[in-house]
């Protein structure tokens, strides 16, 4: 993309999410009706699955990033695939501190070893595995790369562990499906609806910012190389 | 990327020489295969004293013996396949296996038999210890064997992966379990459902989408890490 | 009362969680700078000696 382009459409997404994310917590604390059973705690919900969303873009980001990697060897396609892999780590991690504040008072336990629960940790963990790889690397490609082959695995291996963990237990809530349609009220639905856009809007400005700065990092990196190899 | 790298034949025969290779090694070393039983066997004794026996009697301990037991054959198999490419390294025979024709899905088949044959050592030797120290109900013969070769296959898979990958990282040995044990989780899941249902229940009686998920990840992890072997050998 | 601990404790957490982020990322973003000046620093310097 042209730079005037990219600068352009990254004002626009800037400014987008700047409102968004006001609206979307007006939406879920004020719009949104008070839910009969559970009270306010309820209202957690419309952080927690959008930031789930938030974290599956981070991993599919990471997964195209890291494939891309590995093909092309481009340095901007690990920075991308490094921005996928930090932003859906910190989503996750809000997703696993939310959840366990909003099951408190719903089902009188913080954790459960539950399907949902259980793989949101084990990707948590996955993720953290792809973040420490690249710490003790010698060098920038084998970082990189070794990143980019855990990226692979743990992206592809999530729909596994999720399956196989659902087979051993399951108890999360199922508000979306066949035959769910009704599972919440409509303002309820709006205010979901603007919470995840404004997440996954934010996830993707995040994604970006930190891919540009990853890539201005290695281009800076190998220029401040570049000047001290002329010097010899 | 050198697709052609499982050529048949071929492939499988260089496959089977550095298995045959690794295997002869540790055979006059025995430097893995005691690491790995001596670790199990501390394992085993912390057990014994770091748990109530009377809560691992049967019935009601026997999901807790099958848990402990594949937690010690996953660790006890992570010191062995941290020290898979140790060889390698050490000798710089690395330099003339990668040369060598065999290419690097070759490599990885004959470094994941290799492996997975000194898994199932160790748990033919563990698994008697477990049975007179902990009275660990034993599924039948044939389904044991059955469930210890297909989940044990496919951990030695990601180990040799990511062994390979930690053995190329400066004190990388210590992120290997952080590395492995996430993505091994469905299979452990599976490892210990198997062994915990076969030995209460002795058939296979619902217990069959277990398999086939074990098989399924061996097949699944096969294929990704002959894949990715390549870029994680690559100098 | 009670009720709304949790909730407050929700979004604060969370947001806690996105702060932290965001202060290493511009802690990042602070020392990139600094390099940048000290590689600008550094040519400007070549140039003045080699010409």
């Amino acid at each position: 993309m042209r730079p005037r382009a990219w600068t352009v459409s990254f004002a626009v997404l800037w400014l987008a999410v700047a409102a968004a994310i006001p609206w979307a917590l007006w939406a879920a604390l004020v719009l949104a009706p008070e839910e009969r059973v559970m009270g306010p705690p309820q209202r957690i919900f419309y952080i927690h699955v959008p930031s789930a969303f938030a974290t599956y873009l981070g991993v599919a980001v990471l997964l195209a990033g890291s494939i891309a990697y590995l093909w092309s060897r481009r340095p901007a396609a690990d920075a991308l695939a490094r921005a996928g892999l930090e932003v859906g780590w910190v989503f996750c991690t809000i997703v696993l501190v939310t959840g366990p504040i909003w099951a408190r008072p719903a089902w009188g336990v913080w954790w459960t070893w539950e399907a949902r629960l259980t793989t949101t940790l084990v990707l948590w963990l996955i993720l953290l595995g792809c973040v420490l790889v690249r710490r003790y690397a010698a060098d920038r490609d084998t970082g990189a790369r070794f990143a980019a082959v855990l990226g692979v695995l743990g992206a592809l291996d999530i729909p596994v562990i999720h399956k196989a963990v659902a087979w051993w237990r399951g108890q999360h809530p199922q508000l979306f499906g066949p035959g769910r349609e009704d599972a919440l009220a409509p303002p309820m639905r709006e205010a979901f609806g603007i919470a995840s856009g404004a997440f996954l809007g934010l996830a993707v400005l995040l994604i970006a910012i930190r891919a540009r700065m990853a890539h201005a990092e290695v281009v800076l990196e190998d220029a401040v190389r570049g000047v001290e190899e002329a010097r010899g | 990327m050198r697709t052609d790298s499982l050529r048949l034949p071929g492939a499988w025969r260089s496959a089977w020489r550095i298995a045959r290779k690794d295997l002869r090694l540790e055979g006059t070393t025995f430097e893995r295969p005691l690491a790995m039983m001596a670790f199990a066997l501390v394992a085993l004794v912390l057990f014994g004293f770091a748990l109530d026996p009377a809560s691992l009697k049967r019935p009601q301990g026997t999901g807790t013996l099958a848990g402990l037991l594949w937690l010690v054959f996953c660790f006890a198999g992570l010191v062995g396949f941290a020290r898979a490419f140790h060889a390698e390294h050490r000798r710089e025979a690395w330099v003339v296996l990668r040369a060598s024709p065999a290419g690097s899905g070759a490599i990885f088949v004959g470094k994941t038999l290799a492996n997975w044959l000194l898994l199932l050592l160790l748990e033919t030797l563990v698994i008697p210890l477990a049975v007179i120290w902990f009275e660990v109900p034993l599924p039948p013969f044939g389904s044991l064997v059955v469930v210890l070769s297909l989940h044990s296959l496919g951990l030695a898979e990601l180990g040799t992966l990511l062994g390979a990958m930690v053995s190329r990282l400066e004190r990388g040995e210590a992120l290997l379990a952080t590395l492995l044990l996430p993505l091994a989780t469905p299979l452990v899941l599976s490892a210990v459902h198997t062994t915990r249902g076969l030995a209460e229940a002795r058939s296979w009686q619902g217990l069959g989408h277990w398999l086939a998920i074990a098989s399924g990840l061996d097949l699944l992890y096969f294929l990704l890490a002959l894949v990715l072997f390549d870029f994680v050998l690559e100098e | 009362m009670n009720r709304h601990f949790y909730l407050f404790w929700g979004y604060t957490t969370a947001w806690i969680v996105f702060a932290g982020y965001l202060a290493w990322l511009g802690w990042r973003l602070i020392r990139l700078s600094a390099r940048l000046e000290e590689l600008e620093r550094r040519l400007r310097d070549r140039g003045g000696a080699g010409g």
